[in-house]
């Protein structure tokens, strides 16, 4: 089997957006939920996510709070924001006529 | 749109400024529970303490480099970065006066007489008149067609004439002795009138 492949940035954004569409988590879930849902195929360092993470929450795309989890501990939890469920499905939808043009190339037949 | 966007953005963007120490305290936090989480998941697998700490950084990666690039993602990291380079170019005149004041001084007597010395044709010579189009005021006299048959300042009727051609807007006049000082573009410009 092929190495996992490398995510593009722009997608990684739209990855995440979409988790976190679904609930509130925190980094590490958000991680977690990645390798669950993609089966280990999207290969994505926790060295990318966090930097992403920061990055949409620099846009305003998510929104970020802090909860007390168990043990005295606090967790940064991220939830979507207005602007980001606008953002996701702009980046969704972008995503989809990709891989439709994608699609269209590969089923070329040969002559 | 954008005012939105500033409802969730301004709070951060102020606190990255402001509370930069508190931001990064977050950050480290942030970084430091989701490697004890992993601890943890390796733990429940079956792996000593040791063991799951090392191999929860070891998929980390570097630690150090992740936080550096969270914090790139900042959008105030230039207003910060501005103000640590002028302070240091303030230190680092403090440590060599000799330089720093003759380079002061050089600005300032360049700057300054140059400034002023505009300022003064400008006010001579380009623009010397407060007054909305000053180069439409014209000083009047009146010439004689024989040389040396004036010039000669209008008098009452010669007054109301000028006053009534259509390409003068308004006349008015000074009783003497005044002084009139016009500057600017000096150019005699001859209209012949009948009469």
């Amino acid at each position: 089997m092929s190495k996992p492949s490398d995510l593009v940035q722009g997608t990684l954004d739209l990855l995440i957006l979409k988790i976190l569409a679904l609930e509130p988590l925190n980094g590490y879930s958000v991680s977690q939920r990645l390798k669950q849902v993609s089966g280990d195929v999207l290969h994505v360092s926790d060295g990318s996510l966090y930097p992403a993470l920061h990055k949409l929450e620099q846009e305003g795309w998510i929104a970020a709070e802090w909860r007390a989890s168990e043990k005295n501990r606090r967790a940064k939890y991220y939830s979507l924001t207005r602007l980001g469920r606008k953002q996701l499905e702009n980046e969704a939808s972008n995503w989809r006529r990709l891989s439709v043009a994608i699609s269209n190339v590969v089923k070329l037949k040969e002559a | 749109m954008r005012p939105e966007r500033w409802i969730y953005t301004l709070p951060l963007r102020l606190r990255s400024l402001f509370r930069r120490p508190q931001v990064d305290e977050d950050l480290d936090e942030e970084i430091r529970d989701h490697l004890e989480r992993r601890t943890e998941d390796f733990v429940s697998q079956g792996m000593s303490l040791e063991a799951a700490r090392y191999a929860a950084r070891r998929e980390f990666g570097g630690v150090e480099q992740v936080k550096e690039k969270c914090r790139d993602t900042r959008k105030v990291n230039w207003i910060y970065d501005l103000v640590q380079d002028h302070r240091y170019a303030v230190r680092q005149f403090l440590k060599s006066p000799g330089f720093t004041i003759s380079a002061i001084l050089s600005l300032t007597l360049g700057i300054g007489t140059t400034t002023a010395f505009f300022s003064l044709v400008y006010a001579v010579v380009f623009d010397p008149f407060p007054y909305k189009d000053a180069n439409r005021i014209v000083y009047v006299q009146l010439q004689g067609k024989e040389p040396g048959y004036g010039p000669f300042r209008a008098n009452g009727s010669q007054f109301e004439g000028i006053r009534s051609a259509p390409s003068v807007e308004d006349v008015f006049f000074q009783t003497p002795p005044g002084i009139t000082t016009l500057t600017g573009e000096s150019s005699r410009v001859i209209v012949k009138a009948d009469s």
